[in-house]
């Protein structure tokens, strides 16, 4: 073996580390030669141990085997993304020139779900590789949902049919609590809002302007944040559920801000006083009474197994019976005038914002005050462009907007810094 | 029971609940397709459009819009009998319970002073990507599609000027000068 000859003379010559590179082959033989030496008794199990950490070659034998088997998994990753991208590209491209059966299309779908999630399951828990194991089955998931657009594709069911994304949401939320996996969770819970969301367009596209099904849709998104932040408490409460409950009130404050921010835009209210406003179809008053029903449940929940420690629970419940309370008032278009919407949302998005950072401050957690000062920013932002527009000449108006940006990030910085201080601190 | 048998069982079960989820989308489908009556309907294609599942074209049919017939809101379930008339079937009658006869059932999507428009769950077909043209430009679209005895309905062809669509047609189609307008359902009975 030349390499390996040519690099023992240099050892020899005194040099205190190999000038060249030892090669692939050189290291890949280099374990099994020390072992045979080791057991030869030419070196003792300390000497062999140095050689190999010498090469950062691992120095046991277990070890060695796992890092064959995490080469394996990065490839079983690689490949498996691949082969899911590649059929899913395959059967949405629909081409002729694949005009495979039906049943084997549908097959084909349904066994790479299965695949996924058996490759998954076993890097996850039968090899000590949970992260990797972990992704994989998370990617799972994703396919999951792909898989039933695509059998959706194969049917012909109506492009935008919400009941797609219930059976999505159906199929990976158990999955999030059996895996405690809180990417699952969390991509459960966009597929749920964006599910509700599209059944809310879908019952009032054709009797509502856009404007009016959007101020008919959005407060869902509040009530939903409300009830993703109270169940967040019940998973805190139960130690098999613990690991879960991170994105929950995250989730559940971006989904009350995003609403409310919405809500405060003039143009969903301009024309309100020009329309007849037609009734709430029956289907949706039904969706927001359950949903209220469930976010009311929810922070009744969160205040009795927290009743030993309530901090500022009892606050953020009445905050968040207010929020629902208005967003349920909100479907019933109780003003006419666009100025008493846009005064009313904007100023419960800045009192949200600011109740979040102080309970970030109080609480210590660096998340709810990132959050709110991600919205602020958003927030001063949307309203310059909404309230701006056309009231400077256009060259005045983007070195205004410009200055703001900069000023908003040297301040948020500003106050970032001394809020996370102070939360260190504390 | 270990820890490690109870969470292969967890795990298992999810997979069989993601499998049923799948099968109660394609096996309904597939009865429907199996066991469901064959008629064609007069559609016209309109606005092709892109999603990740790939290019589908909107249809709309004769019996999507129905003049004459009220007491219907919107979201209202709605069961339209059918009747052939020539090699189209169109609608005779729009009802709230199961009429005699071949019937379709759909929900209606808007409730005006004359009439509904309603859906019936065949409104999107997928087509090979970038062929979705071709469909748009013909003369005349009608679809096949199979109604089981319930009154749902799944999509099984689509004829392009009396043709099974096939992404190869583009060179036959040609563009003509306009396609042609849904003519509204009169009822023959309510």
């Amino acid at each position: 073996m030349e390499t390996y000859r040519s690099f023992q003379l240099r050892d020899m010559n005194g040099e205190n580390r190999p000038q060249t590179e030892p090669t692939d082959e050189f290291l890949g033989q280099l374990p099994a030669e020390v072992e045979r030496w080791r057991q030869e008794r030419l070196i003792g199990a300390r000497h062999a141990a140095a050689l190999l950490k010498r090469y950062g070659l691992p120095t046991d034998a277990r070890e060695r085997g796992w890092r064959l088997g995490r080469t394996v998994s990065i490839l079983a990753i690689l490949g498996a993304i691949l082969v899911g991208i590649g059929i899913i590209l395959l059967i949405a491209a629909n081409r002729q020139e694949f005009d495979i059966a039906r049943g084997f299309k549908v097959a084909l779908i349904m066994g790479s779900a299965v695949f996924l999630y058996l490759v998954g399951y076993v890097l996850k828990y039968e090899l000590p590789f949970p992260r990797v194991g972990g992704a994989i089955i998370f990617l799972g998931t994703v396919f999951f949902g792909a898989a039933v657009f695509l059998i959706g594709q194969v049917y012909n069911v109506q492009a935008n049919d919400p009941r797609l994304l219930l059976y999505w949401f159906v199929g990976v939320i158990p999955l999030a609590y059996v895996t405690r996996s809180a990417a699952i969770l969390t991509l459960s819970l966009l597929v749920a809002s964006a599910g509700l969301g599209m059944r809310a367009a879908t019952w009032l596209e054709h009797t509502h302007s856009g404007e009016l099904a959007a101020i008919r849709t959005i407060p869902l998104y509040v009530m939903l944040g409300v009830l993703f932040y109270f169940l967040a408490p019940l998973h805190e409460r139960f130690e098999r559920l613990r690991g879960l409950h991170h994105p929950l009130p995250l989730a559940g404050l971006v989904a009350v801000m995003v609403g409310l921010l919405l809500l405060g835009f003039r143009a969903f209210f301009d024309d309100l006083h020009h329309q007849d406003i037609p009734d709430m179809p029956t289907s949706l008053l039904r969706m927001y009474a359950v949903l209220t029903a469930l976010a009311v449940a929810a922070i009744a929940s969160a205040l009795y197994v927290s009743r030993r420690a309530l901090g500022t629970l009892p606050q953020e419940a009445a905050a968040a019976i207010v929020l629902v309370g208005l967003a349920f008032a909100t479907l019933y278009v109780p003003f006419k005038e666009a100025n008493a919407y846009v005064v009313l949302y904007n100023a419960l998005l800045l009192a949200v914002i600011f109740g979040t950072m102080a309970i970030g401050v109080a609480s210590g957690r660096e998340g709810y005050i990132n959050i709110s000062l991600a919205f602020f920013a958003v927030l001063v932002i949307a309203r310059y462009f909404d309230w701006g527009w056309g009231l400077y000449e256009r060259s005045l108006f983007f070195m205004g907007a410009g200055a703001l940006v900069l000023a908003t990030a040297f301040l948020l910085e500003f106050y970032r810094r001394r809020l996370l201080r102070r939360v260190g601190a504390g | 029971m270990t820890g490690k048998t109870v969470l292969r069982l967890a795990f298992v079960a999810v997979l069989v609940l993601q499998i049923g989820l799948l099968l109660a989308i394609i096996v309904p489908k597939e009865r429907t397709l199996a066991t469901g009556e064959k008629i064609v309907l007069q559609t016209v294609p309109v606005d092709p459009r892109d999603l990740f599942r790939g290019d589908y074209v909107n249809l709309r049919y004769t019996i999507s819009t129905l003049e004459g017939y009220l007491g219907f809101a919107a979201g209202d379930r709605v069961y339209v009998g059918l009747a052939q008339q020539g090699d189209i079937w169109d609608a005779v009658s729009a009802s709230h319970s199961r009429p005699d006869g071949l019937y379709i059932k759909g929900r209606v999507s808007r409730a005006w002073r004359t009439g509904l428009d309603v859906e019936y769950g065949i409104e999107s077909y997928f087509v090979p990507e970038g062929t979705g043209h071709i469909i748009e430009r013909a003369r005349d679209v009608k679809v096949r599609v199979a109604v089981d005895s319930l009154g749902n309905a799944v999509i099984k062809a689509l004829l392009v000027d009396g043709q099974p669509f096939r992404p190869d047609m583009a060179a036959k189609t040609e563009v003509p000068s306009g396609p042609p307008t849904p003519a509204a359902t009169t009822p023959a009975t309510n």
